[in-house]
């Protein structure tokens, strides 16, 4: 071939490549042109609207998609053209991106909330003029002329923002926490499928298990857990402690709360009041547990301990409520889904144990806000209307993707019928002591990761002592947090301050003026309530202090 | 199409440039109230002769996050308290920004130096009540006033502010919906400073009949109530009272199974009584 002939059909080539890039810049413009236009361009006389979230889990696209389809099928039959585009954003990237979206003054009309109350406050249309009326998406239901607000669990409480009196984001589920268990599996290594009741049974299953992965030479997990983000780790010890110390919640309340106060605690634990075995005996229990997790379990994150369960490597994950269906649906045996068991007579610890703390009151999450710069306010209030009445709740969160749903009088079917809210004995859960922020409940959570992996014979001890140790941080961190306090106080008397002024125009119509003034005593109680905190983590700081100096420290 | 853009954009920065974009005091008032600083901004320096104008001014300048200047917000709040002509709601504004502004700044002193140190703040908040004795905001210049008197140790001081504290409570004169953040901070500060709870569950049950806004403190308030007849001041009668109270307005409650338990057990101590008897 000639070097003309070689040159001719490199230049043939460029040529091509060339018409091509230009043919998919083109083809992307295009693109971008018409999602930005929302569809109008394509079809003028329709409304879109956008909803976005993070939830990847199984069926709850499934369950919006369905609802969207009502929700259009029902504005069609108004004579309205609606679409409403779903979109997701997996969870690490989330935040950055709903932050993103809300400064660019691009996000979607109907969106999940994170980030601060601030940026709540800043970003989105307050719905405290919509909540107190009834949705008008429950008319032939039981709630039909009930405030939309008290149609949920937990009357919205949830979504009170009380530091600026306002409630900016609407709940759509509930949820507890259950063991998952592999029944083939369980039968196998024990000879029955029933599932352990009291914490001595589930440690011998366990024990069993290991011992059936010997025979078998199979690597065989009994407990599976979420060890990177210290989640399951953190919920075993948050229960075991609380079935053990739920009482303290009667009697070490005090001025600052209604369930146990941590200087009340600990001076009782200064003053020889409280036995320092009780209090520690859930380190040991955990010490127990965790004999049973795999090696690496700290370096073990959700989706990989998922897998494993699938895979039928795992007896045991006990797991939050929202990711039952996923584990039930993708696991090629029968799971079984109980709740974690209790102490029972038959454990050293017996003599602490106080009841299973109850699941009533729980409260209600995942929360849709609309933006300010939403260009579709009332479409968008529509649609949220929509997708949180009652039977529409209901058909997302029950029949799609097995969640409780958030509101009142839902039927719990199939495997809600596992996960639904229980009594147990009426103990209210009670929150650990031995952390005061972020930074003390990571370290207190490494304790006990040590304590499990050294299989150190006198866990409570040690995680005494590392928590004497850390005192300094966890002053520091509360310390930290006073300040916050006081920042927040200046925040507080700019919201009254601006609540004040509105007030002052003239031609108010009532309904505007009692909802300001609401806000106001909302405001002024939230004041009253950081002062309340201040004077406790105060109270804490000394009785803390006092501590590790009878502590020799 | 792209005519029509043209056309908008002009007719916008006329609408703008000639002032006819909300005007009015009003929405002055609203634009500010929502928390849109600029636009508020705005508004108020076309309309600076107005007083309302120079209140969302003052205020703009100590709150607005991103132009904020604090010695110039308490500048131009100063001026306006010290104003006499000034219609009386924008000086009660003004005047009670300006004495809890200059409380909050004084605890912050590695932030804001002595900027506030020359403020009289009983002053500024008694000229409030004094002024406008039966509103809301009399009720709030008290509060802010005895979140301080109440905080220190100086007894003397303390039960001035508590005797105080009551003779406003019980002569007040305006609605007594108002008095409920006053005797929200009554209950907290009668157990810190005093432990003397027969006071705190008197204030917390008129905060509790006049209507606690925020749900979730109205249940807590509740509860607590009758938690103090039945551990502190040992009434049991008062006590079961108010738990039954509790079940019967919050049945679903997170802390319904405890009530229900204290029933409970006052049943069986009521029974045990009886058979010593």
């Amino acid at each position: 071939m000639s070097k003309n002939n070689i040159d001719d059909s490199k230049n043939w080539f460029q040529n091509i490549g060339l018409i091509l890039a230009g043919l998919f810049y083109l083809v992307a413009c295009v693109i971008v042109f018409v999602n930005n236009s929302g569809g109008k361009l394509l079809a003028p006389s329709q409304k879109t609207i956008t909803f976005a979230h993070w939830n990847l889990e199984d069926g709850f696209r499934e369950g919006y998609a369905e609802a969207i389809q009502r929700f259009e099928d029902y504005k069609a039959k108004q004579g309205q053209k609606v679409k409403v585009i779903q979109t997701t954003v997996p969870f690490r990237g989330y935040p950055q991106w709903f932050l993103t979206q809300l400064i660019g003054g691009t996000p979607a009309d109907v969106i999940k909330l994170s980030g601060s109350s601030e940026q709540h406050n800043q970003y989105f249309v307050p719905l405290s003029a919509y909540i107190g009326k009834p949705n008008p998406f429950n008319r032939g239901t039981p709630f039909e002329s009930v405030p939309w607000k008290d149609t949920f669990l937990d009357n919205m409480n949830g979504g009170l923002n009380a530091d600026y009196g306002e409630y900016y984001g609407i709940g759509i589920n509930s949820a507890t926490y259950r063991v998952y268990v592999n029944l083939d599996l369980l039968e196998k290594a024990t000879g029955s499928r029933k599932m352990p009741d009291t914490l001595t049974e589930w440690l011998t299953v366990c024990e069993k298990l290991k011992e059936y992965g010997e025979k078998i030479g199979k690597p065989i997990i009994p407990i599976g857990v979420r060890g990177f983000d210290k989640r399951t780790l953190n919920y075993l010890f948050y229960y075991y402690f609380s079935q053990m110390n739920s009482d303290l919640n009667e009697d070490m309340s005090g001025n600052c709360s209604p369930r146990a106060e941590n200087a009340k605690i600990f001076e009782a634990l200064a003053g020889n009041r409280l036995s320092r075995e009780k209090i520690l005996a859930a380190a040991d229990i955990i010490k127990q547990i965790g004999q049973y997790f795999c090696k690496g379990f700290t370096a073990t994150d959700q989706e990989q301990t998922k897998f494993l369960f699938f895979a039928g490597n795992v007896g045991f994950f006990p797991e939050g409520t929202w990711n039952a269906y996923s584990m039930v649906k993708n696991s090629p045996f029968e799971v079984g889904i109980a709740e974690i068991p209790v102490i029972g007579d038959d454990h050293e610890y017996s003599k602490y144990f106080v009841g299973r703390p109850t699941e009533q009151g729980l409260g209600v999450g995942g929360l849709f806000g609309i933006p300010k710069a939403s260009k579709n306010f009332s479409m968008a209030l529509e649609f949220l209307q929509f997708t949180t009445s009652w039977k529409i709740n209901q058909m997302i969160m029950a029949d799609y993707c097995k969640w409780l749903p958030a509101v009142k009088k839902a039927e719990y079917k199939g495997i809600l019928k596992y996960c639904q809210p229980q009594l147990g004995s009426g103990q209210r859960m009670i929150c650990p002591p031995f952390y005061a922020s972020i930074g003390t409940w990571r370290k207190m959570l490494e304790s006990l990761e040590t304590i499990i992996i050294n299989n150190e014979n006198e866990a409570g001890k040690i995680f005494w002592r590392d928590f004497i140790e850390r005192i300094p941080l966890e002053i520091e961190e509360i310390e930290d947090t006073i300040t916050a306090t006081r920042r927040t106080m200046l925040s507080i008397e700019k919201q009254r301050s601006a609540i004040a002024v509105a007030g002052l125009v003239t031609d108010l119509q009532a309904e505007a003026e009692k909802r300001l003034e609401n806000r106001y005593e909302l405001i002024l109680e939230s004041l009253i309530s950081s002062y309340r905190n201040m004077a406790c983590y105060r109270e804490t700081i000394t009785i803390l202090r006092k501590l590790r100096k009878k502590e020799g420290k | 199409m792209m005519g029509k853009l043209i056309l908008q954009f002009t007719l916008l920065v006329c609408f703008e440039a000639f002032g006819f974009a909300g005007n009015t005091v009003g929405d002055m008032l609203v634009a500010y109230g929502n928390g849109n600083y600029s636009k508020a901004r705005r508004m108020a320096e076309r309309i600076s002769d107005k007083p309302e104008a120079r209140l969302v001014t003052a205020l703009c300048l100590a709150f607005d996050p991103v132009k904020q200047d604090m010695p110039g917000g308490m500048a131009a709040l100063k001026k306006l308290y010290l104003n006499k002509s000034l219609s009386i709601p924008v000086w009660t504004q003004a005047a009670l920004t300006y004495g809890r502004l200059a409380q909050l700044i004084r605890e912050r002193k590695e932030l804001y130096g002595n900027l506030a140190s020359g403020v009289n703040t009983h002053a500024v908040f008694q000229a409030v009540i004094n002024k406008t004795p039966k509103s809301r905001e009399a009720c709030t210049a008290l509060l802010f006033e005895l979140t301080e008197e109440l905080a220190g140790s100086d007894q003397m001081k303390i039960k001035s502010a508590f005797n105080r504290l009551e003779n406003f409570c019980s002569n007040f004169e305006g609605r007594r919906e108002y008095l409920l953040p006053l005797h929200l901070l009554a209950d907290q500060r009668y157990i810190s400073l005093k432990q003397d709870f027969s006071s705190a569950v008197k204030h917390l049950k008129k905060a509790y009949e006049l209507g606690i806004a925020n749900p979730r403190d109205a249940e807590i308030v509740l509860y607590r109530i009758g938690r103090i007849y039945d551990l502190k001041l040992n009434d049991k009668r008062e006590a079961a009272k108010y738990y039954h109270k509790f079940l019967l307005n919050y049945p679903e409650s997170g802390y319904a199974p405890d009530v229900r338990r204290f029933i409970e057990n006052l049943k069986r101590r009521k029974k045990d009584n009886h058979e010593q008897k």
